[in-house]
């Protein structure tokens, strides 16, 4: 019988740890470049794209330059497609990180002032 | 829409009424209150249903005056994705939440349980506050009277928006009314578990909610599949789940459903767990109103892919959910005061306690996928900036959430409740022998990292011993098997998002046009693009492999005018062992290349090029009408070349503020000719013709696919059907569920 609670509270416990350390190690805080570059762990950044991108065929991936609330400019690399509204996009946020004067996003967010975008979608 | 917002204002009266009649009945027992409380929550139904009726009618007859209408339907619609339009929008999700909680409550009344009147009177409540958000914001609202700049009042607008094409699907037709359907009943639960406090009978209620804790652990659970095959075969992104908020906002309350489910399972056998039930239960509903909440709300606007922008109903729904828990917490601590206890079990390898363990397991993966999903709301109160946490996080949690829950639910069938029979333990030895045999074969196979490992062996053992149970029952004639069944389909769903994820080989790569490349095992020819049968435009890429009878894959990549985006559908290619999975990424036009000859036409002068007599014949426009937006102008010029005349037509596509030239080939050749130059007063027009030693492959349009191979997935969806069987099954056999 006491074995039962000894069990439950060793998996509340480490659980309670493990999901601690999960929840920091994940935490992508919201930075500029400038931080970014110091950073060594995932990050977002907030800022507005520069160029329409293009599509590096040697390397399949999608890179574009874009300019943070700073104001400094740096060249994303996105492994992935380029998102469908990027010609529209107002605001574009990054999460990945800083490495080699490129920024490898790993997620892209894309807004768009769309006049049907308004609370359309809450599925 | 003077009908619809006063039918919205009398039922939030009638539902007012009948918490206040059936409050009185309860405490004096008169026969009119009863009868009042009834009638005036009959004549609340009666209104949310005409509501309903009405706005349906609205989308079917293209009411476009109409604010909703307007914003989520259009005319080129089809009848079953008009229906769907009914809940493309918050107003209409809310008003699908009512007819079904009107449902829900009618059922309760035909019931006629003892605790009818509070019942009752909580699920008015519940009612009463979802039909004040549609009053805060109706649906029957005109255009004009929320956007007068642009709409001249009485004018009825030609057109809607029309609805996202994403949700134009017929996954979508179905998936957000099933979830719905779960949301909405865990307002049962809520009145069920309240009434429990507040009468302080924390026994009786626990065997009639029983059969609603299964319809919403079903319904709920079906929901969330539906959802995860939509995103699978719909959204490009290669996956039937991605932790996204919106779909967190389903998965959190549906573990503590089946968290409340099995400890109500222990109430009824042993009568313990009086507390711990009525917390999961209120919890449950609590998660569902606090996940509507946080994905309409807004707060969530940086951090999601869905599309969330601030709403009026802010404030609203951030009193709802505040007002609710802090009900819930006050009845939970009034009502639970000197609660005669009763212990579970005491010995350890019962079923009782490894039931518990599993209870614990679900509620902690419940409670730490809200943190996640809460990351920006709480590093808000720390920082000045919100954070959030990366999907990691919740493949890191829910990791060892799987093999705990895994562990106990393959250990537990084995034991009996109260008694440790250790008889009854060691017969299982040959299910364990199997499932290491089955284990060896997959390490041989190539399953060789730990965690997927451990993962896979496990749920084998889950499968085996689960499926001997439900097997032994048949044969006895004892169809109380559902619950041992959904365990099977559990196990074979966790194979599979092992197998089909961690066991995925992915690549990309670019598709030049009409060149066979090799990727992974199949060899595919990318033929150039055509509009399907939908009008959405497709590729066409031809694919062979293994050898065997080559198919045509036609991923979708499509303008869509109401995103202002290109949109991509995946091709999903069903393999028995595996799917072959292409997401289109981009299409590469041809570089213009300046070092082809230019050739100036005019209309109807023969012009002559090499051994090539061109003659310009005019243009050829095509629009499509589902993409307003996209223009196509071809040049229809005739070659003939040795006594063979043909028509080619180089051409211009206009698609948003994005130009594409559409080279065409000379005829048998690879040589491209494309329009340089137009000159519309001239009837000119010059076009330049690929060099022959400028052959090279890149000077073609590509395509960029991403292909990936996800073995077996076929077992999850396998397991995603006998999981949904099991619990229906359950709620069938166990309730004897008769609704009237």
């Amino acid at each position: 019988m006491k074995a039962k609670y000894i069990i439950g509270a060793v998996i509340i416990i480490s659980f309670i740890v493990w999901a601690g350390i999960s929840f920091n190690k994940t935490l992508t805080p919201y930075v500029t470049f400038e931080q970014a570059k110091a950073s060594e762990t995932t990050v977002q950044v907030k800022g507005k794209r520069i160029d329409t991108g293009k599509f590096d065929m040697q390397h399949n991936v999608f890179v574009f330059t874009m300019m943070d609330e700073a104001g400094e400019k740096i060249e994303v690399v996105y492994d992935g497609a380029k998102p469908g509204n990027f010609e529209q996009a107002t605001e574009i946020v990054c999460v990945g990180q800083y490495a080699d004067g490129k920024f490898h996003a790993k997620e892209l967010l894309v807004k768009c002032p769309s006049k049907y975008m308004e609370e359309s979608s809450n599925l | 829409m003077i009908a619809g917002i006063t039918a919205t204002s009398l039922a939030f009266i009638c539902l007012i009424i009948s918490i206040v009649s059936y409050y009185l009945h309860y405490r004096n027992r008169t026969k009119e209150s009863l009868l009042l409380g009834r009638y005036a929550f009959y004549c609340s139904t009666g209104l949310i249903f005409f509501q309903a009726a009405l706005l349906m009618w609205g989308i079917l007859t293209h009411q476009f005056h109409w604010q909703y209408v307007f914003s989520y339907s259009s005319r080129d619609l089809s009848t079953f994705y008009l229906i769907s339009t009914f809940w493309g929008g918050q107003e209409g999700t809310f008003l699908l939440w009512l007819v079904l909680g009107a449902i829900y409550g009618i059922i309760l009344i035909r019931k006629k349980f003892d605790e009818e009147p509070l019942i009752m009177s909580f699920m008015s409540l519940v009612l009463a506050f979802i039909t004040m958000i549609l009053i805060k914001k109706s649906p029957f609202t005109y255009v004009w009277d929320l956007n007068p700049a642009r709409f001249e009042a009485g004018m009825v607008p030609i057109d809607g928006n029309g609805l996202n094409p994403l949700l134009q699907d017929p996954w979508m037709i179905i998936h957000p009314p099933v979830l719905f359907t779960g949301y909405s009943a865990t307002m049962i639960l809520f009145a069920f578990a309240m009434t429990a406090l507040v009468t302080r009978k924390h026994d009786g209620w626990i065997r009639t909610v029983f059969p609603f804790a299964i319809f919403v652990v079903l319904a709920l659970g079906t929901g969330i599949i539906l959802g995860g095959y939509w995103a699978y075969t719909t959204l490009g992104w290669g996956g039937y789940w991605g932790w996204d908020p919106v779909e967190n906002s389903s998965f959190i309350p549906w573990m503590s459903s089946i968290a409340f489910l099995h400890g109500a399972i222990i109430q009824r056998r042993h009568g313990g767990l009086k507390r711990t039930n009525i917390f999961l239960a209120l919890l449950t509903f609590v998660l569902v109103l606090y996940g509507s909440f946080l994905t309409r709300s807004g707060i969530l606007s940086d951090f999601s892919v869905h599309s969330f922008s601030e709403s009026i109903l802010t404030d609203y729904l951030t009193a709802f959910v505040v007002l609710f828990i802090a009900l819930s917490l006050i009845a939970y601590i009034y009502g639970t005061k000197n609660i005669m206890t009763v212990r579970v079990s005491e010995k350890f390898f019962t079923r009782e306690t490894f039931m518990l363990f599993g209870i614990l397991a679900l509620l902690l993966s419940s409670i730490f996928t809200f943190f996640g999903t809460s990351a920006p709301l709480i590093t808000g109160i720390f920082a000045d900036k919100p954070s959030d946490v990366s999907i990691e996080y919740y493949k890191m949690l829910n990791a060892p959430v799987a093999i705990l829950i895994g562990l106990f639910i393959a250990i537990s069938p084995i034991l009996s409740w109260r008694r440790e029979n250790q008889a009854k333990i060691l017969k299982y030895h040959y299910h364990l022998l199997i499932t290491i045999i089955i284990g060896i074969l997959a390490f041989m196979f190539g399953l060789r990292d730990p965690l997927p490992l451990i993962i896979f062996i496990l749920f084998v053992f889950v499968i085996a011993v689960n499926g001997e149970i439900v097997f032994r029952m048949i044969k006895r004639r004892n169809l109380d098997f559902g619950g041992y069944f959904s365990h099977v389909g559990i196990g074979f769903m966790l194979i599979g998002i092992i197998t089909s994820s961690s066991y995925a080989t992915n690549t990309r790569i670019t598709l030049p046009l009409n060149s066979p490349q090799q990727v992974l095992t199949y060899e595919m020819n990318y033929r150039g693009f055509r509009t399907g049968a939908d009008g959405k435009d497709e590729a066409v890429i031809q694919v062979t492999g293994d050898g065997k009878t080559p198919w045509e894959a036609a991923p979708k990549f499509y303008w869509s005018e109401f995103n202002q985006a290109f949109m991509r559908n995946p091709s999903v290619h069903n393999l028995w062992l595996k799917d072959l999975y292409i997401s289109p990424i981009q299409v590469i036009p041809p570089e213009p290349d300046n070092t082809g000859d230019p050739v100036t036409l005019t209309k109807s002068n023969p012009v002559y090029f090499e051994t090539y007599r061109l003659i310009f014949d005019g243009y050829e426009m095509r629009d499509h009408s589902h993409t307003a937006n996209t223009i196509e102008v071809f040049a229809v010029v005739q070659v003939s070349e040795g006594g063979t005349l043909s028509t080619i037509r180089p051409g211009i596509k206009v698609s948003g503020q994005q130009k594409q030239l559409i080279p065409a080939y000379l005829p048998g050749t690879e040589r491209a000719l494309m329009i340089q130059d137009i000159n519309i007063d001239e009837d000119k027009i010059t076009i330049l013709v690929d060099n022959i030693i400028d052959q090279e492959e890149d000077r073609r349009e590509m395509l960029a696919v991403e292909v990936t191979e996800k073995p077996l997935i076929n077992v999850l969806w396998l397991g995603t059907i006998v999981m949904i069987s099991g619990i229906s099954i359950s709620l069938i056999n166990r309730s004897r569920f008769k609704p009237f």
